[in-house]
């Protein structure tokens, strides 16, 4: 009986995904599950750095994919689809305070677990044969020095291999990845590092002016575009490309609507757009139109990837983003939700991460209605409450201090 | 008054929100009552006269296998339920003979099948020369 019943249940799940045209999603390559530690290192000192633009404040970030249907997300292995889940939970924290006059000392911790596995679930894998499930964890402490608008912060990423099955190449912990950051103004350089050797270097130019960083709220300096270049080599990370990436945001109208454009040099040349619509610029709430170039060496097809995302404060939507492609192993042609909150703050501003004012949060204060009308009673406390009941009258209130005593300080009680 | 009624809904709304949350935290484990991770499978060779030696899941390219049903299963009979990570669509390879007593030479069949995972029953038979799945 439960057996019949769960084959019903899940015929009418695959009808269910038929007709919602989600079984129609692309299977995930196992190399964008074996490449996924790369591009998770790379997008969490991505995320440290735009937090860190201040040097100061705080932050909260979680997150994490719901995917209702096992055939959303299946697994392309050399034996054919596998069923399953693809999943990505992430948090992420900062908090800082004054050491000293004009100096900040802070402590960070960003955390993802993700992977494919054949169950849905929230914190105990299946971990059967197909299953890659790895965390990383990127920690450091940060220093500000106000006065010169300098901040140095540096840390470890510690990539954790939980299991990785048949069908992937072997992969082990690593331990020591360390990565460090530095800031002056809108400059910051960044670097990963293995041991002793170069993961990538960053150059940031964040000239956009921000309300929030107490820059201009408008006017030509918002106008100006941030800018990031990196230089990766593959020769310690087998994943990522060997090549210089640059990203360009500009912002196109007052700071709610922006462009951005990633190019690979000096092979690949384009590699992503889109066109960011944010109705506040807090951030908290974004529309994406999004255009990517896919992985050759892992899709095999360098086809252009068209999608879109739209985000609140709690959820995402997303088809075919090129922010889930890249950070989701590859996903495509299927609706993805992720349920996600991030707020930055700083000099009690309050925004989503890269926001550029404060979000229309508002104080309301609620006033009482009957303010003129006189309040029931007195509005005293009685002391004695026998007497209220005689007070009822225009007698002029008084109040007497029946409750105070006046001790005499002896010599024998030790003053008071 | 007003603003009492509508405190009071948001706590309902708010209420709502909170019980939807839970089911929502627990769907990992909601969904394993009707979504199976493995496949449990039998099969059952339902020929007059060849003898099934193997079946195995191959990759696409043929180049690698992994060895499911390793039985001998002669016509009639049903092979020992075993179950695999195998939930999804695979190539399969069948090993057979033309023979009821698992003699002579070793003849390849390949096929994608489809497991839907949980317990799955499978009949091959033989029509015209050629072998015919059937999952039941």
């Amino acid at each position: 009986m439960v057996m019949l019943m769960r084959k019903i249940f899940g015929r009418a799940l695959c009808l269910l995904s038929l007709a919602t045209g989600l079984a129609l999603a692309d299977a995930i390559p196992t190399g964008a599950l074996s490449a996924g530690s790369a591009q998770t290192r790379d997008q969490q000192l991505r995320e440290i750095r735009d937090v860190m633009r201040g040097g100061r404040g705080g932050f909260l970030d979680v997150g994490f994919n719901y995917l209702p249907l096992p055939s959303q997300t299946p697994l392309e292995s050399p034996y054919g689809e596998h069923d399953g889940f693809a999943f990505r939970h992430h948090f992420a924290g900062f908090g800082s305070g004054a050491v000293a006059r004009n100096s900040q000392l802070g402590a960070l911790l960003w955390f993802e677990r993700s992977g494919w596995d054949g169950e849905d679930f929230f914190f105990f894998p299946q971990y059967n044969d197909f299953s890659h499930v790895s965390s990383m964890t990127t920690w450091g402490l940060t220093f500000s020095q106000i006065k010169y608008d300098l901040t140095f912060a540096g840390g470890m990423q510690h990539y954790n291999v939980e299991r990785v099955g048949i069908v992937y190449p072997e992969e082990d912990d690593s331990l020591y990845y360390s990565w460090a950051h530095l800031r002056w103004n809108h400059f910051s350089l960044q670097g990963n590092f293995y041991r002793s050797n170069v993961c990538f270097l960053r150059l940031s130019m964040d000239l956009e002016s921000r309300v929030v960083y107490g820059g201009q709220s408008h006017g030509i300096l918002t106008y100006l575009p941030n800018v990031d270049f990196t230089v990766y080599n593959r020769s310690v990370d087998r994943f990522s490309a060997d090549n210089y990436r640059m990203n360009w945001e500009q912002n196109l109208y007052g700071q709610v609507l922006y462009a951005e454009l990633s190019y690979d040099f000096p092979d690949d040349g384009f590699h992503s757009a889109a066109l960011k619509y944010y109705p506040d610029p807090s951030r908290m709430v974004a529309f994406e139109a999004t255009c990517i170039r896919r992985n050759k060496d892992i899709d095999g097809t360098d086809d252009l990837l068209w999608g879109g995302a739209i985000e609140f404060p709690f959820v995402r939507f997303a088809y075919n983003s090129s922010y889930e492609y890249e950070n989701f192993f590859h996903a495509k042609g299927t609706f993805i939700v992720e349920f996600q909150f991030n707020m930055t703050a700083f000099d009690g501003f309050l925004f989503a991460r890269g926001g550029t004012r404060s979000a229309p949060l508002e104080t309301i204060n609620i006033e009482k209605k009957n303010k003129d009308k006189p309040p029931e009673g007195d509005g005293l406390i009685h002391l004695n409450p026998s007497e209220l009941s005689t007070s009822n009258s225009n007698k002029p209130k008084t109040l007497e201090a029946t409750g105070i005593r006046y001790e005499k300080s002896g010599g024998n009680e030790g003053g008071k | 008054m007003i603003r009492s009624i509508l405190m009071r809904r948001m706590r309902t709304m708010a209420f709502l929100l909170g019980l939807f949350a839970i089911p929502l935290m627990l769907t990992g484990c909601l969904s394993h009552w009707f979504i199976e991770s493995e496949t449990r499978l039998q099969v059952e060779n339902a020929t007059a006269k060849y003898s099934i030696l193997s079946l195995d899941v191959v990759s696409l390219d043929g180049s690698i296998y992994s060895s499911w049903i390793d039985e001998t299963i002669l016509p009639g009979e049903r092979s020992r339920v075993v179950s695999a990570d195998w939930v999804g669509e695979f190539k399969i390879r069948l090993k057979y003979t033309k023979s009821a007593d698992a003699s002579g030479d070793t003849l390849v069949d390949y096929r994608m099948l489809d497991f839907d995972g949980g317990s799955m029953f499978l009949k091959i038979s033989a029509e015209k020369g050629s072998l015919k799945y059937k999952f039941r």
